[in-house]
């Protein structure tokens, strides 16, 4: 079974075909980051148009590199939330337009859903239910016990910023550039992250995370030291905070659930300091840990295309006709 | 040629289909639901004009002025539709259509066309009806109020005010302005049917005042 997948929730545009969920035939992003820089963040309407310019050209770019024929392709996985709106709506007419012409099934699919399935599809195989899941990125972060495609308990998330917001918003206020995740890390690469000594924010307090704190105390920090900051070290603190936070909830979800697989994904799932960490977590556990690879961390359609394969039996018979849902918790009921 | 159109400039949609001697008109209320009923309203609309999708020919598309986010969900379906058939696309423009439709009612001489915006700005774009449709490129002006010109006869598309008339641009013109303009049919043209008037968003604009 060949799947088309279509991405286009935030700034990056993306088409992939996969075969039976696991193969990856072609797999083409066309990013936005150089457009969006000048403004330190997404702007949704220049995404929005964007998207629109890019979406058919890659459409065909992808098919050529697949190998395929179009007519070959027996299903449509999209993105059909959460995200900005304008761009999600961009994806989910373009994905309707193939559908429909091919007379095919069109499988609305949950960006976070698929982001976990993304460290399967890394590894070339299919998701093993359950696992404790951790997805990371610049608009969520979210602790899940994963039951099933489509089945998913929430046990934590942020209360204000997510973490890849925290490195965009402290890259901004360093004058680093953007997106901040990448600088940040390069930035702090072989400094000491025990020089500046930063808030573990919302520790003790179960499972839900905060950032803003975190970014105020940068701020604060920077005034206090004026000329003297040391920049690499207050990266690599940074970095060694968000780490020390994330394993300290996950640690207690493993201990909590006893599960023994752990599976972390996201664009902040490509922090170094971050992977490291969480892969000694898991190894103290004796729990599996999957990460997606590079490329697979951040937003990419064949991550879509993977999890719409493993999902389509749960898909509504009348798909064709869901809308976008910039709100979409993971597991929730389609929007119609 | 059979074609189907959609126009997705306002919380309406207009969706006609036809061929060369006919066509069916129909205005769907999809207010912020177009997306999710695109294939809906467009398989009634094919019904009633006894089409099926594989028999269209040309691929029509309203390009603007209106909701930027109605012209572009339109613009994605119709787009992929006419590559994934390998048919023909062609872009409509509301004031192009609104000029013929003026033309067709025996309007002559001047005429100023105003279309509100979001920002409280308007497109304005003066327009010689002596001129054959096929010379007529449309020049809009962003203009920062939604003033009458003194001089000529003021039309709102779809839209009144004082000073302004109505004008409703019909489906009979549209048949056959859609049958006068040239398809694209390469896909490097197809390209290039984008929605048209594009207003520069809040973070454009305020980058745009930023002194260097």
């Amino acid at each position: 079974m060949l799947t088309l997948g279509i991405e286009s929730s935030c700034d990056d545009t993306s088409i992939a075909v996969i075969e039976n969920g696991t193969r990856i035939l072609a797999s083409l992003v066309s990013s936005q980051i150089e457009i969006h820089r000048r403004f330190g963040g997404v702007v949704p309407e220049i995404a929005s148009r964007k998207h629109l310019e890019a979406i058919l050209p890659l459409l065909r770019e992808t098919i050529e590199k697949s190998g395929i024929k179009i007519s070959q392709i027996g299903q449509v996985a999209v993105t059909a939330g959460p995200g900005l709106s304008g761009p999600l709506l961009t994806g989910l007419s373009c994905a309707k337009a193939v559908a429909w012409h091919l007379k095919i099934p069109l499988i609305p699919v949950n960006h976070l859903e698929a982001h976990l399935t993304a460290s399967f599809l890394a590894n070339e195989r299919l998701p093993e239910y359950p696992f404790l899941g951790l997805i990371v990125s610049g608009g969520h972060s979210n602790l899940v016990i994963a039951k099933g495609p489509r089945g998913y308990e929430t046990l934590g998330y942020t209360v204000d910023d997510a973490p890849g917001e925290l490195f965009d918003k402290v890259a901004r206020h360093l004058q680093l550039g953007y997106p901040g995740g990448p600088i940040i890390q390069k930035t702090g690469e072989g400094a000491n992250p025990k020089k500046y000594e930063l808030p573990r924010p919302m520790a003790g307090k179960g499972y839900l995370f905060s950032f803003s704190g975190l970014k105020t105390a940068v701020v604060r920090l920077c005034e206090t030291e004026g000329d003297k900051l040391d920049l690499p070290a207050l990266c690599a603190a940074l970095q060694l905070a968000v780490a020390d936070t994330f394993s300290r909830k996950v640690g207690n979800a493993l201990k909590e659930s006893g599960l023994k697989r752990l599976v972390i994904a996201g664009g902040v799932a490509a922090n170094r300091p971050l992977r490291e960490e969480l892969a000694r977590l898991a190894e103290a556990h004796q729990a599996e840990f999957l990460m997606p690879s590079i490329h697979l961390c951040t937003d990419n359609a064949a991550m879509i295309a993977a999890h719409g394969f493993i999902s389509a039996d749960l898909a509504p018979q009348n798909a064709i006709l869901v809308n976008a849902a910039a709100n979409w918790d993971m597991g929730a009921p389609f929007n119609f | 040629m059979k074609y189907l159109f959609i126009d997705a400039s306002e919380s309406t949609t207009c969706v006609q289909a036809g061929d060369s001697s006919k066509y069916f008109n129909q205005t769907f209320n999809t207010s912020r639901n177009l997306a999710a009923c695109l294939t809906s309203i467009c398989d009634e609309m094919l019904d009633k004009a006894g089409l099926k999708l594989e028999e269209i020919d040309v691929f029509a598309v309203g390009t603007g002025p209106g909701s930027l986010t109605g012209l572009r969900v339109a613009n994605s379906f119709l787009r992929t539709l006419a590559f994934m058939g390998q048919k023909a696309l062609v872009g409509i423009d509301l004031f192009t259509w609104s000029v013929a439709t003026l033309k067709a009612q025996g309007q002559t001489g001047l005429v100023r066309l105003v279309t509100p915006t979001l920002i409280d700005k308007a497109f304005s774009v003066d327009a010689d009806l002596s001129r054959d449709i096929g010379q007529f490129t449309p020049d809009p002006k962003l203009v920062d109020n939604r003033a009458a010109s003194p001089e000529k006869p003021n039309f709102g598309i779809r839209w009144q005010a004082e000073g302004i008339a109505k004008l409703e641009p019909t489906p009979e013109v549209l048949h056959e302005l859609i049958k006068l303009q040239q398809p694209c049919r390469e896909f490097s043209e197809m390209l290039q049917i984008l929605p048209l008037y594009i207003i520069p968003s809040q973070a454009e604009r305020k980058l745009e005042e930023k002194p260097c």
